[in-house]
């Protein structure tokens, strides 16, 4: 989706993860329509105000709620972004969040791009180049990258049924375009209106139950994961006990939450932890003795290792300190153990920890939380906003297409286009040169 | 020896498609015109099919129509079947094609350049393009690095040593560029048959650093129409009320001839296989790629190897000669293969080839290399148009040689230059395509392309375009007085079918009900306005229902328009650099600093580049200019 400032768009403006109070930030043209929309206040008024104590009315989990929220209400060009803004101060957690989202998406808003707000100002010259650049440098290669693991991790697998619907819808879009372009060529298989509604009915069906497969599986309301893991023997259970110890947090639904998300049972260890106000869920691995002969049911141990590995957010690998220095390790969390003992050497980007004295543990807790604030686990809730919006946006013009079957071919091509739109902002536009060559590949054009 | 020189504003060589329209279009604007041909009888030649129009293309000679060009004209007087594809699909679909008596056509392009003012055709062959130096006019140096200053053209010498001044060429040779042709093993110099090759402005743009890259294309053979069995072939006739292609013709009065269909055999795709290393394209003669929808008939069984027949259409050629155009059977295959296939082809056993089929190829200069009024980015002055961009058809040809045509002339009057838009014409979509994307593979025009196709239609080209083309003189005063005059009608019929109501609904919404057409439409209508409706003209009367049923679509389709127009109002300045753009991957810098894309919009269209790096772009085009200090935290 290119830029476009005309779009009034929304986002959680605050780190992901739970915490006490969350932000939802909203900007554009109708971004005080959309505020009056969700809370049913007036808020005129020709400076910037706040309106504290009003209530928003939110989905969550198939149900409506009233929401306690503050709002605070920039009505023309004296905010952030140079342009009327409305933001909601509310509670803090993820889903709650999410809700107040796609509260404002549904009443007109278009989800904010990676960097935009920031965009918003630069473009605005409230703050300059200089300013924007560490924001603007998030925006780069790797997000194409990213934006495909999330959705493999999401909802138990996005990518093969939303890549299959893709093309689906791209086999279905040529056919009809070769029937309108290439009319006077022999080999055109025009597409008969039973067949048309039929291969429509079968991709809206597809789009509904890839919707309510992330409904059911809404990754967004589990805690971020944080495994210890590492060889046996090397302190790992009494650093987790230390952090439960110190950041515990009592609660027997999250206790469900991290049990029932990680697949763990008896053999691992989980607990939420909070953090300067963030939550997580803490789990302590049993050790992987990759040496050792293995048993059946070391071989369920190892496996159940292997899906937390996998679906953690952050890795904390841990090592015993010892006279010889430790090998970097990347893409994790590299703490060293019992650092208090006799023998122990420091090591160039390990953490020195000990949890018999208590050093290093805060710096442990303050390091996880700040690389919680930058992980996947942000990508993959603002993935799963992105597929909801995609996935609304493809079945909407999947019913109009299905309407348009009596009228004209040219009115299907016209929704198609618009359902596989939607779909491009998850994987990938569909540029005409695609169309054309699924023409080309499948019949002989040439008259 | 004196040297001959002549002063003009602008020199046009080539009198093809291309040629023909853009020398028109400069003189319509009033600026002094020379169109340079090496042949005055091949005039608006049809080297290859003697059809005008189709699907895409048609619409294409309606825009060319609209702004005042030369094509639907000549098609309307010689014409000789017309048909409109696509009749029973919604009116965005419905395209005009019609078969063109070959030699009467290119007459009356003649006859129409011909008794254009301002605008003098002659016989010449072109061998040197000249470039400003001071003041005096030079031949390219050697080729410019990429940091030379940018040269401006000065004119172009003819063989015999004249030469022609100007500050504006436009450059439209076809296939002639270094073109070399081939039937079997025969190899010929030429860019149509019994013709020759520009060599001397290949030399020229090279050293002037404009890139050449080679494509190939293909033309069928021809037969002597006695010698066909046309009771063994299917017939397909023109339509029983044909439709003109211009908005200046009011009735087609000629009489139509008719067309054939027949098919190959398994036959003659075994004899294709037997012989296919003595094709051209399989033999490794030719390395150059040929347009995916126009594969030659070896193409065709090799790829769908499965397929037992292939549709041949018989065309004749002409009134006044028995040739017949084979469409669809495009080969380079050797002579005595081209023979024995026909042999085999039910109605042809016993035809005789008149003309052999051949491939051709020749130097085209990739298009991202122009701006979007087709002036180069490398020379100043000097357009190019038609086939030499990479594109084919007479349609595409035409439309490019129109725009590059009025571009010079008003580059020439200082005037602001004529850009479409891609929601205001086919043709838009067209020149956007070459300059934001390149080609590869020759262009033609699919409606697939056009994303407001529902806005580019076929009928409403006259609205669209001749509006525009009266602001700067392309357009007669005949042509804007009819265009008002059926506008007027268009306003009656369309404020009767708002506000005559039927059952609660207007007239206009009754007629979005797929089941309610016309006649049904006026039996809602009280008998007054039934009658004043039912006597408004044909085409004032389309409109209004067509208006009427795509109403909520067309709506659809502006909100997007108005989104991409925001964005193209973002220009790019010429010098941007780039580079200065730290966090801009790799793939996107270098195509924005090839393209230079002149604003936000088509750089979005470049493809490879993702709406992040438009962000990126964006961001540095627009920020910083009014830093605050205010803190935007409440």
């Amino acid at each position: 989706m290119t830029p476009d400032v005309a779009d009034t768009i929304a986002a959680i403006a605050t780190a992901r993860g739970a915490s006490r109070r969350g932000v939802v930030r909203l900007s554009g043209p109708r971004a005080v329509s959309i505020a009056h929309l969700l809370c049913g206040a007036t808020l005129e008024g020709n400076s910037p105000r706040r309106f504290a104590d009003q209530t928003l009315r939110i989905e969550l989990a198939g149900r409506s709620h009233e929401l306690p929220a503050d709002l605070f209400v920039w009505p023309d060009e004296r905010s952030y972004t140079r342009q009327p803004a409305v933001e909601f101060h509310t509670l803090g957690s993820p889903p709650v969040l999410d809700a107040v989202v796609r509260a404002c998406l549904a009443a007109g808003a278009r989800l904010a791009e990676p960097g935009e707000f920031t965009l918003r100002a630069l473009l605005g010259g409230r703050i300059d180049l200089t300013q924007a650049e560490a924001v603007l440098s998030v925006i780069d290669a790797r997000s194409d990258e990213r934006l495909e693991a999330a959705l493999e991790q999401l909802a138990g697998g996005l990518s093969t049924p939303l890549h299959r619907l893709r093309v689906d819808l791209l086999g279905l879009l040529a056919d009809l375009e070769a029937g309108l372009d290439f009319v006077e060529e022999e080999d055109i298989r025009f597409v008969e209106a039973d067949e048309l509604r039929r291969r429509l009915a079968a991709a809206a069906k597809l789009v509904d139950e890839t919707a309510s497969q992330i409904a059911e599986r809404d990754d967004a309301q589990r805690l971020p994961l944080v495994a210890i893991i590492g060889p046996p023997n090397v302190g790992k259970s009494r650093l987790f006990n230390v952090l439960v110890e110190r950041y515990g947090v009592e609660s027997q639904r999250t206790q469900a939450i991290v049990a029932d998300a990680a697949g763990v049972t008896r053999d691992t260890l989980a607990a939420v932890i909070e953090i300067n106000g963030l939550r997580c869920a803490l789990i302590d691995t049993a050790g992987d003795d990759e040496t050792a002969a293995i048993d059946a049911i070391d071989r369920v141990a190892r496996d159940r290792l292997t899906a937390v590995v996998r679906d953690a957010d952050l890795l904390v690998e841990c090592r015993r300190a010892g006279p010889a220095p430790l090998t970097t390790l990347v893409d994790r969390l590299s703490v060293a153990t019992m650092v208090d003992a006799s023998a122990a050497t420091m090591s160039e980007g390990w953490l020195a920890t000990s949890a018999a004295t208590g050093q290093g543990v805060a710096e442990l807790a303050e390091t996880i939380a700040s690389r919680l604030a930058e992980s996947s686990h942000g990508t993959l809730a603002a993935t799963a906003d992105r597929c909801r919006t995609g996935l609304t946006q493809a079945a909407g013009a999947l019913a109009r297409a299905l309407d348009a079957v009596d009228i004209g071919d040219e009115l299907v091509s016209l929704e198609l286009r618009e359902a596989l739109d939607g779909l491009g902002r998850v994987v990938g536009e569909v540029v005409t040169d695609e169309v054309l060559g699924e023409i080309f590949g499948k019949f002989c054009i040439g008259k | 020896m004196t040297e001959v020189t002549y002063d003009y504003d602008v020199v046009v060589i080539g009198a093809g498609h291309a040629g023909t329209e853009a020398a028109l279009a400069a003189a319509r604007m009033g600026a002094r015109t020379a169109l340079l041909t090496t042949n005055l009888d091949t005039v608006g030649q049809m080297s290859c099919n003697p059809a005008i129009g189709g699907v895409g293309k048609g619409q294409i000679v309606r825009e060319i129509d609209a702004l005042g060009g030369a094509m639907g004209r000549a098609i309307d007087a010689t014409g000789l079947q017309f048909r409109m594809l696509n009749c029973r699909k919604g009116p965005a679909m419905h395209s005009p094609r019609a078969q063109a008596d070959k030699r009467l056509y290119q007459a009356e392009i003649k006859r129409i350049v011909e008794e254009q003012e301002n605008l003098e055709l002659r016989q010449e062959g072109v061998e040197e393009l000249l470039v400003r130096e001071g003041d005096r006019e030079t031949e390219p140096p050697l080729v410019p690095g990429p940091s030379s200053p940018i040269p401006s053209i000065a004119g172009v010498r003819v063989r015999g040593g004249a030469t022609y001044r100007a500050p504006t060429v436009v450059l439209t040779t076809g296939t002639f560029l270094q073109a070399l042709m081939h039937t079997g093993e025969a190899k010929t110099a030429g860019g149509r048959a019994g013709e020759g090759t520009s060599a001397g402005i290949s030399g020229a743009l090279h050293r002037l650093g404009i890139r050449l890259e080679r494509f190939k294309t293909g033309t069928p053979p021809r037969l002597n129409g006695r010698t066909i069995d046309y009771t063994a072939c299917d017939l397909q006739p023109g339509d029983d009320a044909p439709q003109p292609f211009s908005f200046l013709t009011d009735e087609l009065t000629q009489s139509q001839l008719p067309c054939h269909v027949t098919y190959t055999t398994p036959a003659v795709h075994d004899l294709i296989r037997a012989n296919l290393e003595r094709a051209p394209m399989y033999s490794g003669q030719i390395n150059s790629s040929g347009p995916r929808y126009c594969p030659s008939i070896e193409d065709k069984v090799v790829r769908f190897a499965d397929k037992q027949q292939h549709q041949l259409f018989l065309e004749p050629e002409g009134r006044n000669t028995r040739e017949v155009y084979v469409n669809g059977v495009s080969t380079s295959l050797p002579r005595d293969v081209q023979d024995a296939m026909f042999r085999l082809i039910p109605g042809c056993e016993r035809a005789q080839i008149m003309r052999y089929g051949y491939a051709v190829e020749y130097d085209y200069a990739p298009p991202d290399q122009l701006q979007p009024t087709l002036e180069s980015k490398r020379v100043a002055g000097l357009f190019f148009a038609g086939q030499i961009n990479g594109t084919t058809g007479y349609e595409e040809a035409g439309a490019q040689g129109l725009v590059a045509g009025a571009n010079a002339a008003l580059k020439v009057a200082d005037r602001e230059p004529l850009v479409l838009g891609r929601d205001e014409a086919y043709i838009g979509v067209l020149i956007d395509d070459l300059v934001t994307c390149g080609v590869d593979e020759p262009y033609r025009m699919f409606t697939s392309r056009a994303e407001y196709r529902l806005l580019l239609r076929q009928d409403n080209a006259d609205r669209r375009l001749t509006p525009l083309a009266a602001r700067c003189g392309l357009a007669s005063a005949q042509r804007e007085a009819r265009l008002r005059a059926k506008l007027g009608q268009v306003d009656r019929v369309a404020h009767l079918l708002e506000t005559v109501r039927y059952q609660g609904r207007s007239l206009s919404e009754q007629l979005r009900r797929p089941e309610v057409d016309w006649t049904a439409a006026l039996a809602m209508a009280p008998a007054e306005a039934a009658a004043e409706l039912a006597g408004a003209p044909a085409d004032a009367v389309e409109q209004a229902i067509i208006d009427a049923r795509y109403v909520g679509y067309v709506a659809r389709q502006q909100t997007e328009v108005d989104r991409q127009r925001r964005l193209a109002e973002k220009r790019i300045p010429a010098t941007f650099d780039y580079a200065r753009i730290t966090h801009l991957r790799h793939e996107a810098r270098e195509k924005l600093a090839r393209v230079q894309p002149t604003n936000l919009a088509q750089a979005s269209r470049i493809s490879g580049v993702t709406p992040a790096d438009i962000t990126l772009l964006m961001a540095h085009l627009g920020g910083g200019r009014r830093r605050s200090t205010a803190d935007p935290s409440v």
